[in-house]
């Protein structure tokens, strides 16, 4: 039926390549199922350690050179004075080259603090102060989604004195400063130190990091990054 | 003492009602206008105090108002407001306010960051006796909802496509492979 040499010999042609493709693509796949099982995209460790852990008011140690022309001049005397509440609306982190839009955040009905839906934004927790009011105000967003790194991947990567700023509603923007990045199993989340009182306008930035555990497809550590409010601006 | 000052002003009160409520209601009024204070006419004649909001957040100002009669004790005293020390450190004394001629003050305060979330009763003293009034003030953490436990930010995860999942694909291609193999020995027969 087939002629010889004509459209079978072609046929022929296109089926042993494909299997030969398949073949090279399944050693290939295999090959890095045993050597990349190293997860080579995770996210970063922590790099400052939480064991320095300035007191307040103490002038904390500076970032790389580098990163030092994000930093607004600070006289270091006068911290600014809390700002009024009002919803933050965009997050900028210039040091992990961070540009976000936030969403508001409540609590899950287990009392736990809500996540963002879109891995690709940050959260603010509603039920306490807006960045820039006294207290703590927190910002949480997603280290990794299935297509990979989110909005806060390199966020562990954030030493002292990077600089973060918060716009808000009111055309104010609250500049804040890295004082403290800490790691911690969620099993011992230092819940004291993140949500307790605070004397003044203070930040914290939550994400997930440490192993990922591919059974509970959860990270087993949270990492908080601190930042008190050094200056104001205007948007 | 206490008691003393608290009877001495009812009945001076009594002792002229219609001369002294004139004189209250007028003063009153006005200083309600000027303060914005919540008080009626009428309530000037009792002390009186309130706090603004009435829920707030440690860290937080809010703003207490409230009126002793002159009558009871005079304009020049100040009013000490009085709480328990979680709210007012010095002894449980906070700030002295001026009053106005009508026995008036209003005075702004921070709730200080070390206050624990609770109920707390706020009294005033005046001419050296307490004044037997008190306004409830509910002071919040500053997250007021504080969430329990981690924070699951790592829904996705890094190893989404790890070992397991490239394992998976290999075999795949393996088995494609595999099953293509008879067909292209059927091909071959055929064009012999």
């Amino acid at each position: 039926m087939i002629p010889p040499g004509g459209r079978g010999a072609a046929l022929r042609r296109i089926v042993d390549t494909a299997i030969l493709g398949l073949v090279g693509c399944g050693v290939a796949a295999l090959a890095f199922a045993a050597l990349g099982s190293g997860s080579p995209d995770g996210p970063p460790a922590v790099e400052v350690a939480d064991a320095a852990w300035p007191a307040p008011g103490t002038a904390s140690a500076g970032g790389p050179a580098s990163r030092a022309a994000d930093q607004p001049s600070r006289s270091a005397a006068a911290a600014p004075e809390a700002l009024p509440r009002s919803v933050p609306v965009e997050l900028r982190i210039p040091a992990i080259g961070v540009r976000t839009g936030l969403v508001p955040l409540g609590v899950e009905s287990d009392g736990g603090l809500q996540v963002p839906a879109d891995f690709a934004v940050a959260g603010w927790y509603t039920l306490g102060p807006t960045p820039g009011e006294v207290g703590p105000a927190v910002i949480a967003g997603h280290v990794h989604s299935q297509r990979g790194p989110a909005v806060f991947f390199r966020l562990s990567t954030l030493r002292p004195g990077d600089v973060v700023r918060v716009a808000e509603q009111d055309d104010l923007v609250a500049v804040f400063e890295v004082y403290a990045v800490g790691e911690y199993p969620k099993a011992a989340f230092p819940t004291g130190r993140v949500y307790g009182n605070v004397d003044s306008p203070e930040l914290r930035l939550i994400t997930c990091g440490g192993p990922f555990d591919a059974r509970s497809r959860s990270y087993r550590d949270n990492v908080v990054v601190y930042a008190r409010l050094i200056a104001v601006e205007r948007a | 003492m206490r008691l003393n000052l608290r009877t001495r002003t009812r009945c001076r009160l009594t002792a002229f009602p219609a001369l002294t409520a004139a004189l209250l209601m007028g003063t009153g009024a006005a200083a309600a206008a000027v303060l914005g204070l919540a008080t009626s006419a009428h309530a000037a004649q009792e002390s009186t105090i309130s706090v603004s909001p009435k829920v707030v957040a440690a860290g937080q100002a809010v703003r207490i108002s409230g009126s002793a009669p002159i009558s009871g004790c005079p304009a020049d005293d100040d009013a000490i407001l009085t709480a328990t020390e979680a709210l007012f450190p010095e002894a449980g004394f906070g700030p002295h306010v001026p009053r106005d001629s009508s026995g008036a003050f209003s005075v702004s305060y921070t709730v200080p960051t070390s206050t624990p979330p609770g109920v707390y009763r706020i009294g005033f003293r005046c001419g050296g006796g307490n004044v037997g009034v008190s306004a409830r003030l509910r002071v919040t953490g500053q997250v007021g909802t504080v969430p329990s436990g981690g924070v699951a930010t790592g829904a996705g995860g890094a190893d989404r496509f790890g070992a397991g999942q490239w394992a998976g694909v290999g075999l795949g291609c393996l088995a494609l492979a595999a099953i293509l193999v008879p067909v292209r020995r059927r091909l071959a027969r055929q064009l012999r």
